[in-house]
C-alpha cells in the first residue's frame, strides 16, 4: 500500500470509530484535530449520520461566522434542513440558502429530529422548559473554558468535542492560583479537563492527517503536539514557481528556496546595540519586500492539482504584536495592504492562505516574556500555509533561545509549561537550521 | 493603562523627579474616617503567622497586639482572638455586635473599607484564613469560635481583594500607584514608604531622593529587617524564653514588654503610612469618577453574599463549616461561579469607570480597542439584513493606529447623550482605515445625521458587556442532562444502541450528488 | 557582597533572619529524627513510598546536626550507599537498603568555579522500586521551610526550589552514570518538595514536581558557567580587601529584582542610573529604550533630533504612545 493509502485507512478508521461511537450513543467523544485536518467535516458527518437516524443535534461554534460556515457546508453536502439560531443583530451578511431557516426565538426551535446551530454562548441560554437534544457537537472545543462548558449542561446528555489542542487558549487575565489544586479548574480548556478527569471516560480520538500543510511542514508543526500526524499532501501536490526576475534582488534566494522546501527562514543581522523592540521597522520592511517581490515576480502555486496565480490575495502575514502588524501594513503600502491579510495569531485561527510570511515571535527581544515564548502562537502562525511559509527574524533568535534558562514558576503540581514551550521553540528553529533553510539577508534591503 | 503609555509616563515622572498624577479622576473611593480602618502585620522570619498585628480605625487610636515569641501557638491564638473582636465587629458580623447589615436601618448603604499597606499583607490574610477557618482545637469554645470567625473574615477580605471591581479591601500601595505614576519600577513601587515620601514632596529634588532612600530602607511588608531581628529581637526572645522556662515571671514580663515595644513601633509605622495613603487620595484635587458608585454597590452586594449572610446564619445556630475553603474550590459549580465573577471583574470595573476617565479612554484607543478619528462622510442607507434606513458615519483613522475592533462590534460615543452604533464595514483607502458605523437613532439631542458631525473628530468605544450576571444565573439552574460531564451530578449515560453497520458507507449514501 | 556593600557605605543585612535560619534547621531536624520517622510517614501517606517502608541513612555533617566529620566523608558514604542500593536491588529496599538518605553528597567534577569544591548535598534522597522494571528509582527531595498554601504557595520560592532540585537531579544522574550503576539505578524525572504544612512543623509532600526541563537547565547553566569562566581572567585574590576592590570596579548589571536578594542593590541601581540604564525604572522601560541612554531619551522626549535608526524608532514609539493620549474629541 502507498503512504497515502495507509493514511487514508487511518483517517477512515478514525472516522469509523467516531461515527460508530455516536450511533451507539457514546456519551462523550473528544477528537483532537491538528491544523487543517478536516475538523469541520467531522462535525458535518456526525450531524448528518445522527440526523438520518432521527436524532436531535445541537451544534455549537465559537463565533457566528464559524457557525454560518458550518451551516453553509452542511447544506451544500447533505439534504437535511438546518436551523440557524441567532439574535437578529447577528444575521449573516450573505444568505445561507433555502435549506437554512433563521430563527431568533427559542419558541421557534423545532421539536423532533433536527439540526440546530448557534454559538456556544447562545447555547448557554438554552434550557428548561425546552426539550433537550440528543447530542451536542462542540466545534473549536479547546477554546471553551470549563466554566463556560458548564453552562451547556442543559442542551444534551451526550457530547462530541472537536478542536485543535495546539491553538491559543482564551485569555485568562485573573490570577488562577485558587484553582491550581482543584479537580474542576474552571479556566482550563474543557476537553483537557475531561480527558484527565475521573469518571468522564471519553472516547479519545486523533485525526491523523493535515490536509492543509505541505508534506515537509508537518514535521515542524508536529513539534507542538503530543500526538503524531502526517500531511495528506504528497511532495508533488504543493509547489511554488515564481516567475523569472527581470532584475536580481537579494531576496530571490528566499523565494527560490520555497521551490525546494515549504518553510524557509530569512534573517537579518541583529544590530550591535541590541534588538529593537515590538516594532522592528527594518524587519517589517524585509517582510513586506518579500511579499512585494513575490507579487512582482508573479508565478504559479500548485495546490493539489490546481494552479493559482501568485498575487496579494493568496498571501497572509502575521506578527504577534499589534504594533508590528501595523508596521507590516504600512510597509506593504496601500495596494497590497488591501489584498494581503495581516493580523495577529489569535485572529488567524481558523484561516489559511497558500503563502504566509510571519515574524518570529522571539525576534527583537533577548529577554522574551512568557507571551513571546508561548508556543501556541508560533504553532498557529506556522500552520496557516498550504504551499509556503517564510519566517523572518533577526539573527539572534537561536542564541537567545539557547541561552534562556527557563524559570519553572507554575503552581504546585502543574507541568512545567515554560520549559516544555522553550523546548518546542528550540526544536522548531533547530529543524530549520538542520535543513539548511535559514537564509541570511544583508542590510540594507534594496527593494 | 497601555504598556507603552505607562512607560512614557514613568519617563516623564523621572524627568521631573516627582510623581505625576495618573488619570483625570480618582478611581478608588475613600470611605469616611469612621468607616475606614488600616490593618497591618509583622511576622517572625521563617514563620507564616503574625507576630504582631495592628488595626486602626482612622478616627480612633490604634489597637496594636503582639506576642513575645512569634512561634508559639497559644499566645498567637489569644492575640488573634482579640483581633477577631475588632475586625469582625468592624465588618458588621452579628457574632461580634455588628448589625449584620451593610446599612443602618433606614440609612443609606455605607461602605466600610479595610486598607492594608501592600500585597504582602494580603497574603497574611490568606494564611490566617488557611490556618483558622476550620480550627478544630477546643471544639465549641468561644476561643475556637472567635478564631474561626477571624479566619472567615480574613478569607472574605483576601478573596475580595482579588476581584478587580471591588472597593472594600484596599492595597494602599496599589491605590497610590493607580492614582500617580512614580519614577520607579514595579518592585520598588510596592514600598508604601517610598510612595508616600515621594508624594509628601520636598522643596528640593535632591533632598527628596535622599528622603526616599531613607524611607525605602525601612521595611513595609510583614517581614522584618533581618538586622533588627538579629541585633535587637533575637537576644530579647532568647532571654524571654530562658526566663519563661525558669519560671521567672517578673523578668519574662519585662522582656515580653520590651519585645512588644519594638514590634509596636514596626506596626505603628505601617499603620500610619497606610492611613496617610488614604488621606492623600481623599484630599486629592481630582474628582472621584462618578462610576465608582457602581463599584461601591457591587462591593456591598458581595459583602452581604460572601460574608454577612454566613455570619448571620452562624449567629442563628448553623455550624461554621459552610465557609468557603481557603485552598481551592473543590466543587465544579462553586469554582465556575467564582471564576466567572472574578474574570468579569475587570470588565465590570471598566464598564463602571471608562466613560468618565479620559486616560482609560486614551488607553483603550492606544490598545486598538476604540476609534478616534474624523467623520469623513455621513450616509443614509439600509443596513444589510435590515429593513429600515439608518445613518452611517464613515470614520477615518490612520492605518498605523492599532485597531482590534471587528465588524458587528457595538460602540458608544463619548458624549453627553451618547448615541452608539455598530461597525458595519471596515475598508482601506490609502494610508487610512475607513470604518462604517451604523448609528443608532437618538431620542434627544442632535441626531447623528446632522451635518455638524461631518469633519468632526469623534471617539467611539465598545462598552464591555454585562455577561457575568446572566452567566451566573444560568449556572444556577437545575442540573441538565449533560450535568454528569460538568461535575454537577447526574448519571453518565451508557451507550445504548447496537450498531453493526458501516458508517462510512451510510454517510456517502447521504451525501448530495 | 555584604563586605562590598559595607565598603560602599551601605548597611548590609547579611542574609536571612536568624529565626528563619533556625526554623529551617528545626524543621529538618524534626523530619529526620528517629530514623526519619516523620518524613517517611509523610512519604508513605502521599504514596511515594510503600507501606512499611523503612531504612534511613544520615549523611549530614556534624555542623548540620549529623554524624559525619565533613563533606568528603559524606561524599564517600554517598557513593557507598548508591553502590549498595544498586547491588541489593529492589529486594534490598525491603531489607537493609535505606529508603531515605539525608544529605546525599555529590561532586561535580571540574566545576571549581562558583561552587566551592563543586559539592552538592541533596536534602533527602528517596529510593523505591521502579515500576515495570527491576531497577531502584531515586527521587531528589528538597526540604524547604516555606509554607504550602495550595495554589497560593509562593511561585518564586517554588521556581527556586525546582531549579535547585533540577540541578541535583542532573548531578545525581551524572554520578550514577559515572559509577556505572545505570543498569540498576534510575533517576526519576520528577522530584519531591517537602514544605511545611501551613507553617507548622508538619510536612507537606509535593511529589509530582516536573523537573524535566530544570535538569536540562542546570546542564545548560554549567555550560554557560564553564564558557564564562574561560573568558574571565583568572585572578588571585590576595585578601578580602582586594576582592572587594575588584568587585567594586566591575560593571554592574542592575535589574529591579536585585533589591529582593542582594545587599548591594541600592549601589548598583545608582551606578546603573548614572550610566543611564533604563532598567532603573523597570525591565519594561529597559526594553523600551532599546539601549538608548535614559538621559538621551529625556532629550528626545523634549524634541531633540534622533541621531540614528534606534533613536528614531524610540522617538516614534514615544510619539505614538503620547499621540493617542493627546488627541481630543470634539
Amino acid at each position: 500500500m502507498t503512504r497515502r493509502g495507509r493514511l487514508k485507512a487511518r483517517i477512515d478508521d478514525v472516522r469509523r470509530k467516531l461515527l460508530t461511537a455516536v450511533v451507539r450513543g457514546e456519551p462523550l467523544v473528544i477528537v483532537k484535530a491538528p491544523p487543517g485536518s478536516g475538523k469541520t467535516r467531522v462535525i458535518l458527518e456526525v450531524a448528518a449520520l445522527l440526523r438520518s437516524k432521527g436524532k436531535r443535534i445541537a451544534i455549537a461554534g465559537q463565533t457566528n461566522s464559524q457557525v454560518d460556515d458550518i451551516c453553509r457546508r452542511l447544506t451544500e453536502q447533505f439534504e437535511f434542513p438546518v436551523v440557524r439560531f441567532c439574535s437578529s443583530g447577528n444575521r449573516a451578511r450573505g444568505d445561507l440558502g433555502e435549506q437554512v431557516t433563521w430563527i431568533d426565538q427559542t419558541k421557534e426551535l423545532p421539536t423532533g429530529a433536527a439540526i440546530v446551530a448557534t454559538t456556544a454562548a447562545k447555547w448557554g441560554w438554552y434550557g428548561r422548559p425546552h426539550a433537550p437534544f440528543d447530542y451536542l457537537l462542540i466545534d473549536e472545543a479547546w477554546q471553551l473554558a470549563f466554566a463556560d462548558f458548564m453552562l451547556l449542561d442543559q442542551v444534551a446528555p451526550r457530547m462530541v468535542m472537536v478542536g485543535d489542542p495546539g491553538q491559543i487558549a482564551p485569555v485568562v487575565s485573573i490570577d488562577t492560583a485558587r484553582w491550581a489544586t482543584s479537580d474542576a479548574p474552571p479556566h482550563v480548556a474543557a476537553p483537557e479537563l475531561l480527558l484527565n478527569a475521573n469518571g468522564a471516560d471519553p472516547v479519545a480520538l486523533e485525526l491523523p492527517a493535515s490536509y492543509r500543510l505541505p508534506h515537509d511542514s508537518v514535521r515542524a508543526v508536529n513539534e507542538f503536539y503530543d500526538f503524531e500526524f502526517e500531511s495528506w499532501a504528497e511532495p508533488a501536490d504543493r509547489g511554488t514557481e515564481f516567475g523569472s526576475p527581470d532584475n536580481p534582488s537579494e531576496l530571490d534566494p528566499v523565494l527560490d528556496a520555497l521551490s525546494n522546501r515549504s518553510i524557509v527562514a530569512a534573517t537579518i543581522p541583529t544590530p550591535p546595540e541590541g534588538p529593537p523592540l515590538e516594532e522592528d521597522r527594518e524587519l517589517a520592511q524585509l517582510a513586506a519586500s518579500l511579499v512585494h517581490r513575490m507579487v512582482e515576480r508573479g508565478g504559479r502555486l500548485t495546490v493539489d492539482g490546481e494552479e493559482i496565480e501568485v498575487n496579494g490575495r493568496e498571501i497572509g502575514m502575521c506578527a504577534t504584536h499589534r504594533r508590528m502588524n501595523s508596521r507590516l501594513v504600512e510597509s506593504l503600502g496601500p495596494d497590497l495592504s488591501s489584498q494581503v491579510l495581516v493580523d495577529t495569531a489569535e485572529r488567524w485561527q481558523g484561516l489559511e492562505r497558500p503563502l504566509m510570511v510571519i515574524v518570529h515571535p522571539v525576534s527583537g527581544t533577548t529577554d522574551p516574556t512568557t507571551f513571546d515564548l508561548q508556543t501556541e502562537r508560533l504553532c498557529v502562525m506556522a500552520s496557516r500555509h498550504k504551499v509556503g511559509l517564510i519566517v523572518v527574524s533577526r539573527d539572534h533568535v537561536r542564541a537567545t533561545l539557547d541561552e534562556l534558562l527557563p524559570v519553572a514558576e507554575q503552581h504546585v503540581g502543574l507541568p512545567d509549561i515554560t520549559g516544555r514551550g522553550l523546548g518546542r521553540q528550540r526544536a522548531f528553529w533547530a529543524d530549520l537550521e538542520q535543513s539548511d533553510a535559514v537564509l541570511e539577508i544583508g542590510l540594507p534591503i534594496s527593494s | 493603562m497601555s504598556p507603552a503609555l505607562d512607560i512614557v509616563r514613568r519617563l516623564e515622572a523621572y524627568e521631573r523627579g516627582v510623581p505625576q498624577p495618573r488619570g483625570a479622576t480618582i478611581n478608588t473611593p475613600v470611605a469616611s474616617p469612621e468607616n475606614l480602618a488600616a490593618l497591618a502585620f509583622v511576622r517572625m522570619g521563617g514563620e507564616a503567622r503574625p507576630w504582631a498585628v495592628g488595626f486602626q480605625l482612622e478616627a480612633a487610636e490604634p489597637l496594636i497586639l503582639s506576642v513575645p515569641d512569634g512561634r508559639q501557638t497559644e499566645p498567637i491564638g489569644e492575640m488573634l482572638v482579640e483581633l477577631a473582636g475588632a475586625i469582625c465587629g468592624f465588618l458588621g458580623s452579628p457574632l461580634f455586635g455588628g448589625s449584620g447589615q451593610v446599612f443602618s436601618i433606614g440609612g443609606p448603604e455605607v461602605l466600610r473599607q479595610v486598607w492594608l499597606p501592600n500585597g504582602a499583607h494580603l497574603s497574611m490574610l490568606h494564611t490566617i484564613n488557611l490556618r483558622y477557618t476550620f480550627a478544630r482545637a477546643d471544639e465549641g469554645s468561644t476561643r475556637t469560635e472567635a478564631l474561626r470567625a477571624l479566619g472567615r473574615a480574613c478569607g472574605y477580605m483576601f478573596r475580595e481583594a482579588g476581584r478587580a471591581d471591588e472597593v472594600s479591601v484596599i492595597d494602599a500601595s496599589q491605590g497610590l500607584r493607580e492614582a500617580f505614576t512614580f519614577p520607579v519600577d514595579d518592585i520598588r513601587g510596592q514600598h508604601l514608604g517610598l510612595l508616600t515620601t515621594y508624594l509628601r514632596g520636598s522643596s528640593d529634588p535632591s533632598s527628596l531622593k535622599k528622603e526616599v532612600k531613607i524611607a525605602e530602607r525601612q521595611p513595609i511588608s510583614p517581614t522584618l529587617d533581618p538586622a533588627l531581628e538579629r541585633d535587637e529581637l533575637a537576644p530579647l526572645v532568647d532571654d524571654y524564653n530562658s526566663a519563661h522556662r525558669e519560671g521567672d515571671v517578673a523578668s519574662s514580663k519585662k522582656l515580653g514588654a520590651a519585645i512588644g515595644e519594638v514590634l509596636a513601633d514596626e506596626i505603628a509605622r505601617r499603620l500610619s503610612l497606610t492611613l496617610e495613603a488614604a488621606r492623600i487620595l481623599r484630599n486629592d484635587a481630582r474628582p472621584v469618577n462618578p462610576g465608582v458608585g457602581d463599584l461601591v454597590r457591587g462591593s456591598l452586594d458581595t459583602k452581604r453574599r460572601e460574608y454577612l449572610n454566613l455570619e448571620q446564619a452562624i449567629a442563628g445556630g448553623e455550624n461554621a463549616w459552610g465557609a468557603p475553603s481557603a485552598e481551592t474550590d473543590r466543587q465544579a459549580k462553586s469554582a465556575a461561579r467564582r471564576f466567572i465573577r472574578m474574570a468579569g471583574g475587570e470588565e465590570a470595573r471598566t464598564r463602571a469607570l471608562l466613560m468618565n476617565d479620559r486616560e482609560m479612554i486614551d488607553d483603550a484607543i492606544a490598545a486598538g480597542d476604540g476609534i478616534r478619528g474624523t467623520v469623513v462622510n455621513i450616509e443614509r442607507r439600509i443596513p444589510q439584513g435590515k429593513k429600515r434606513a439608518a445613518t452611517f458615519w464613515v470614520v477615518e483613522i490612520p492605518l498605523s493606529a492599532p485597531f482590534r475592533l471587528k465588524v458587528d462590534a457595538e460602540l458608544r460615543t463619548i458624549d453627553e447623550v451618547p448615541p452608539g452604533g455598530y461597525i458595519e464595514a471596515i475598508k482601506f483607502q490609502g494610508q487610512a482605515r475607513l470604518v462604517s458605523v451604523c448609528m443608532n437613532k437618538r431620542s434627544s439631542g442632535t441626531p447623528p445625521d446632522h451635518e455638524s458631525f461631518r469633519g468632526k473628530t469623534v471617539t467611539l468605544l465598545p462598552l464591555p458587556g454585562m455577561f457575568v450576571e446572566s452567566k451566573l444565573r444560568n449556572l444556577g439552574r437545575e442540573p441538565g442532562p449533560g450535568a454528569w460531564a460538568t461535575g454537577n451530578g447526574g448519571v453518565r449515560p451508557t451507550p445504548d444502541t447496537s450498531y453493526d453497520g458501516d458508517p462510512l458507507e451510510e454517510i456517502e449514501s447521504l451525501r448530495k450528488a | 557582597m555584604a563586605k562590598v556593600a559595607e565598603a560602599e557605605g551601605l548597611t548590609p543585612t547579611m542574609g536571612q533572619s536568624p529565626f528563619a535560619i533556625s526554623r529551617g534547621q528545626v524543621f529538618e531536624r524534626e523530619l529526620l529524627k528517629n530514623d526519619a520517622e516523620r518524613l517517611i510517614a509523610a512519604l508513605v501517606e502521599e504514596g511515594v513510598l510503600p507501606k512499611g517502608a523503612e531504612g534511613f541513612r544520615d549523611l549530614r555533617t556534624r555542623i548540620n546536626s549529623g554524624p559525619l566529620a565533613n563533606m568528603d566523608v559524606a561524599h564517600d558514604e554517598t557513593v557507598n550507599a548508591l553502590r549498595q542500593l544498586a547491588s541489593a536491588g529492589q529486594r534490598g529496599l525491603e531489607g537493609s537498603s535505606p529508603v531515605v538518605i539525608a544529605s546525599a553528597t555529590l561532586k561535580i567534577s571540574g566545576q571549581p568555579v562558583m561552587l566551592p569544591e563543586g559539592i552538592l548535598a541533596i536534602d533527602a534522597l528517596v529510593a523505591r522500586a521502579e515500576d515495570a522494571t527491576d531497577r531502584v528509582e531515586l527521587l531528589v527531595g528538597e526540604v524547604k521551610s516555606y509554607a504550602y498554601r495550595a495554589g497560593y504557595t509562593d511561585t518564586t520560592d517554588l521556581a527556586t526550589s525546582r531549579a535547585q532540585a533540577g540541578l541535583y537531579r542532573y548531578a545525581l544522574a551524572l554520578t550514577v552514570h559515572e559509577l556505572g550503576l545505570g543498569d540498576h539505578l534510575s533517576v526519576a524525572e520528577h522530584g519531591l518538595l517537602v514544605l511545611t504544612r501551613h507553617g507548622s512543623n508538619r510536612p507537606q509532600i509535593l511529589s509530582t514536581e516536573d523537573l524535566n526541563y530544570q535538569a536540562a537547565r542546570a546542564e545548560a547553566g554549567f555550560e554557560r558557567l564553564r564558557a564564562a569562566a574561560k573568558d574571565l581572567e583568572a585572578f588571585d585574590v590576595e585578601d578580602e580587601e582586594d576582592a572587594v576592590e575588584r568587585i567594586e570596579s566591575a560593571d554592574v548589571a542592575y535589574r529591579p529584582e536585585c533589591v529582593s536578594f542582594c545587599d548591594r542593590a541600592e549601589y548598583c541601581r545608582e551606578e546603573a542610573e548614572s550610566k543611564g540604564d533604563g532598567n532603573v525604572l523597570g525591565a519594561d522601560v529597559g526594553r523600551f529604550l532599546a539601549g538608548v541612554d535614559l538621559n538621551r531619551t529625556i532629550e528626545l522626549m523634549g524634541g531633540a533630533r534622533p541621531e540614528n535608526e534606534v533613536e528614531r524608532d524610540l522617538a516614534e514609539r514615544i510619539r505614538e504612545a503620547r499621540g493617542a493620549a493627546t488627541a481630543t474629541a470634539s
